[in-house]
């Protein structure tokens, strides 16, 4: 092998070497908190829209079950029955889930709703992303 | 009661290897993957530095290729070394700031890349500013180049596709690349690399 060939080979070494060895930042610490709290900061906001569309979700879900007045049907499925814990959860909901009844009895608005959310959820993992 | 040499849970991540730490960061560890944050964050500030973006943008694309990465932690398999993994998403996400941004032209000059070695009378913190250094003197595409095969241990064929940029092209930057830094890092006196001993090197490595 000739003089500049072993050169050539003990250059192309030391270059991987040092291209190897990572340049020491005085703000490494902080580099490294940094993308911590974006992380952090992720995180939070995931949950907030996880928990933002599961509420969505559950506001249109019980709305739903008051459009089809599902509490009513099976209240009126039970009459005769001497289910005493059938009875028990039926009053408790006439007393604590039944709301005004609503001006509109089909779908359609519930249906927008839920896109409506899905929609928003959609906008705000975008902007996670972005951010 | 006292255990003597216990060891606390920062202790115990700074023992690990990547990969357990990988698979710990998978499982929804952020300890683990703040260590994994911490052991390889100036290697991926440093090469895209090195590519030639400024610190502001280097830094900021870095810190998007660990969170990218995280959000991809379970396609790490630990196949090959996480450096190696963490800074291919570094030089897709700088290649895609790049693009746009409509700078993938590589003609824009880069300032210097700020490196605060903290014993410069060392030889291999001497060695890294020399580097450092006589990248500079290196045309942005040289530089990309050169970087991306030697630092970011990518093939001159995957450089070439993540550039955009045909093999031959390339490689001619590579060429000029090698014999730039070899003339600037090379000790004072001694020949410079030939044109055609510094094709032969760039055809020897990473291909």
């Amino acid at each position: 092998m000739s003089e500049n060939g072993q050169e050539f080979r003990d250059f192309d070494a030391q270059l991987i070497q040092l291209f190897d060895a990572p340049p020491a930042f005085a703000d490494a610490d902080l580099f490294a908190s940094s993308v911590m709290q974006r992380l952090d900061r992720g995180w939070q906001v995931r949950s907030l829209v996880i928990g933002g569309a599961g509420l969505i979700g559950g506001l249109i879900a019980v709305s739903q079950i008051m459009a089809t007045n599902l509490i009513g049907k099976v209240q009126s499925l039970s009459f005769g029955t001497e289910q005493p814990l059938l009875r028990s959860l039926i009053a408790y909901g006439e007393r604590h889930l039944v709301l005004p009844s609503l001006p509109f009895g089909g779908e359609g608005p519930w249906m927008s709703a839920g896109l409506a959310g899905l929609a928003l959820v959609f906008a705000l993992t975008r902007a996670i992303e972005e951010y | 009661m006292t255990i003597i040499g216990a060891r606390s849970p920062h202790q115990i991540l700074e023992g690990q290897h990547d990969t357990a730490l990988a698979a710990l960061a998978a499982a929804g560890g952020r300890e683990a993957f703040g260590e994994l944050i911490r052991r390889h964050g100036s290697a991926v500030r440093g090469l895209l530095r090195r590519m030639g973006a400024a610190p502001d943008l280097a830094d900021d694309v870095a810190q998007d290729a660990f969170l990218l990465a995280f959000e991809q932690i379970a396609d790490f398999r630990g196949e090959g070394a996480f450096a190696g993994w963490l800074k291919r998403i570094a030089i897709r996400l700088y290649i895609r700031r790049w693009k746009r941004d409509r700078r993938l032209d590589l003609m824009a000059q880069t300032p210097e890349p700020e490196v605060d070695d903290a014993n410069p009378g060392d030889g291999a913190a001497a060695g890294r500013m020399d580097l450092d250094a006589a990248l500079k003197h290196l045309s942005p595409a040289e530089r990309a180049c050169v970087t991306l095969c030697y630092g970011g241990g990518l093939s001159h064929v995957e450089a070439a596709e993540a550039l955009h940029i045909p093999l031959g092209t390339l490689k001619s930057h590579i060429k000029r690349g090698l014999e730039r830094l070899k003339d600037r890092m090379a000790p004072q006196g001694r020949s410079s690399i030939s044109p055609v001993q510094a094709q032969s090197l760039g055809r020897q490595t990473h291909v």
